[in-house]
């Protein structure tokens, strides 16, 4: 963690000494594929603990989501060394939320770029990613001043499915009981898959895998066989929003996997890279991003199946739905979503918090008493 | 054998002992600044084979003595059961929280809900509001029940619903129609809770609140089944803590 905020910035820093360039996300549906491709290095930007409060509540209402309001407090106290590290920072129109903060930070920032985004899972939905995704390759091409060819995509490709296939291999093994490594653990591989070269993190990721491996082998847990198996459903955590992972498994369970951008639904899915042109290449990126179920979506069946098929997959034994204060479209979602699984006998809690500790104990309260049911 | 039941609350701290499953002592001491010191003047003299902590302040509990500590929601229903064994619901208002709870049909705890971090909608709030009609609160629900119907607290704040009820009371509505209301307030923001989880009965009213008259009656009026007040309703949590003690002892797998 240490080196997420001290010697990974120093070697962004010297790479922009070399000439490469930083781009920096608030969004999984920033394709990676495409800055790598340019020698470039995307970062994911920092959004997960409250700074500046005050200061940010001159800009955003007080209603707004903890996630914005902390991109803002980092930017205005200067604490991300991402954000000023970054040579083009990518906004994107997802919710309501970020989409029209982003007219704001744009009075703060000098680079702000916003990516249009659909809302429809249909053909004109498609055409406006694959419009958003040419779009953005000729703005890294302009930033980088590389032009992006071919191979130069096919090796982006390659680049950044390694990393994903290494986080496919640990929540594989996160499917085991008892599980081999903890959900806190395991989390934070998920976000420093954000931060770091993506080289350096397939091979770190690999090598966990292998320790883990041995540990399933030898029937060791993170927790002993039989703890209650949670999964994580709905807003991203990002670093250091560690809050209710500590408080779920301080209480004596374990997370073992996340549907979240920071999990699962970040990461699943390969971009293939069939195909010897760039309109191929391109077509198979939107392909693979397009299937991102967020909920800015509408409708948005995909992300239920997908939380029903993880629930299995990973042995669970409930669900906890974590929304962000004033997250609407995970809000609005979380409600169905209860009731549909419920509805075929999977326990759910709907968790609504945000990035203060003032809460702890009551949810405490409600994770300890959720856990009791699941027994 | 003895077992015993302590529900630390925000307000106040109940201790019930019980041997098998006559109740042989039940006090009950305000939470005050130093819970802690409350608890060990409670438990003073008391004697048990086995002692469960539940509420806010478990975990003081767990940490001072060393004692077991078991969730309010399954607390309260442990002890909802004990008093009733058909209910399928409990809604429990307590001095800072509210919550609801769904029993299947053994009495395993289902869905639940407890109202978020403010006070609005608790029992805090009927003291507060008591206060400010200078009508000592044992008398709140009676005095309430007096008014007519007609007027609609809409402020999901204490302190903004004080305000509202002033602006109610400086234009001349009866003071009872203005404290029939505010405990329409609790009620209905507790029914929203209690509509997400269950629409089952039989239901029971526990926590401090049942106590009040008032809102006996508006829930009654509101919940089509029946709807039942266990004595000492704001002993709940501290039977079900005893009756999880019972259960530890008994070596069943319900208690952690």
């Amino acid at each position: 963690m240490s080196e997420v905020h001290g010697l990974r910035v120093k070697e962004l820093l010297d790479s922009k000494a070399e000439g490469r360039k930083v781009i920096g996300s608030f969004c999984v549906f920033v394709p990676e594929e495409i800055v790598r491709a340019a020698d470039a290095t995307l970062v994911g930007l920092c959004t997960g603990a409250d700074f500046a409060t005050s200061e940010v509540e001159k800009y955003l209402p007080r209603n707004t989501c903890a996630l914005i309001k902390s991109a803002f407090g980092f930017k205005l106290g200067k604490v991300c060394p991402y954000i000023e590290a970054s040579d083009l920072i990518v906004g994107e129109n997802t919710c309501d939320g970020k989409k029209k903060s982003y007219e704001v930070l744009n009075r703060l920032v000098p680079n702000l770029y916003v990516m249009d985004l659909p809302q429809v899972k249909s053909d004109a939905g498609r055409e406006l990613l694959r419009a958003e995704y040419f779009r953005f390759k000729e703005a890294v091409e302009r930033l980088t001043k590389i032009k992006i060819d071919p191979p130069r995509l096919k090796r982006g490709i390659g680049i950044v499915n390694a990393k994903r296939r290494a986080i496919h291999r640990l929540n594989e093994l996160r499917a085991a009981d008892p599980a081999p490594i903890s959900g806190l653990d395991a989390l934070l591989a998920n976000q420093v898959y954000f931060y770091d070269d993506p080289a350096r993190f397939t091979a770190s990721v690999d090598k966990l895998c292998d320790e883990l491996e041995s540990r399933v082998k030898n029937g060791l847990g993170a927790v002993p066989s039989g703890a209650p198996r949670i999964l994580l459903s709905g807003c991203p955590m990002a670093v250091p929003n560690w809050k209710l992972p500590w408080i779920v498994e301080s209480a004596g369970a374990v997370i073992v996997g996340e549907e979240s951008c920071v999990g699962e639904r970040g990461t699943r899915n390969l971009t293939s890279d069939a195909g010897d042109t760039l309109e191929e290449l391109m077509e198979n990126i939107v392909d693979r991003y397009f299937k991102i179920d967020c909920a800015i979506f509408t409708p948005n069946p995909d992300r239920l199946a997908h939380i029903e098929e993880m629930y299995h997959r990973y042995n669970a034994s409930g669900v906890l739905h974590y929304c962000l204060q004033f997250c609407q479209p995970y809000q609005l979602e979380s409600l169905p979503v209860e009731a549909a699984l419920e509805g075929k006998g999977i326990p759910v809690l709907r968790i609504d918090t945000d990035y203060s500790m003032e809460d702890v104990e009551q949810l405490r309260t409600r994770v300890e008493a959720f856990l009791e049911r699941l027994h | 054998m003895k077992c015993a039941g302590i529900d630390i609350g925000s307000r106040s701290i109940e201790l019930i002992v019980l041997r098998g499953d006559s109740v042989v002592a039940s006090r009950r001491l305000d939470a005050t600044y130093d819970p802690v010191a409350q608890c060990r003047a409670l438990l003073d003299g008391a004697s048990y084979e086995c002692l469960v902590a539940t509420g806010y302040g478990r975990r003081l509990l767990a940490d001072t003595l060393g004692v077991r500590t078991v969730s309010e929601i399954r607390a309260y229903a442990l002890g909802a059961r004990h008093h009733f064994p058909r209910c399928r619901a409990v809604l429990d208002i307590g001095g800072q929280d509210t919550k609801a709870i769904a029993l299947d049909k053994d009495g395993e705890v289902g869905k639940f809900e407890l109202n978020d971090r403010c006070a609005a909608g608790t029992g805090k709030f009927l003291e507060f509001m008591a206060a400010s009609f200078q009508v000592p609160l044992e008398e709140f629900g009676r005095f309430a029940l007096r008014g007519s119907p007609g007027i609609v607290i809409s402020s999901m704040c204490t302190v903004f619903a004080e305000t509202e009820v002033t602006s109610l009371i400086a234009q001349g509505k009866p003071p009872a129609d203005v404290a029939l209301a505010v405990h329409g307030s609790v009620i209905n923001r507790s029914l929203s809770m209690l509509r997400r989880v269950s629409t089952d009965t039989p239901l029971v009213f526990a926590g401090g609140v049942a106590r009040n008259a008032c809102m006996v009656e508006l829930l009654r009026r509101e919940i089509p089944g029946e709807v039942l007040v266990p004595p000492a309703p704001e002993f709940t949590g501290a039977l079900g803590a005893a009756l999880c003690a019972r259960k530890l002892v008994n070596q069943e797998p319900a208690a952690r």
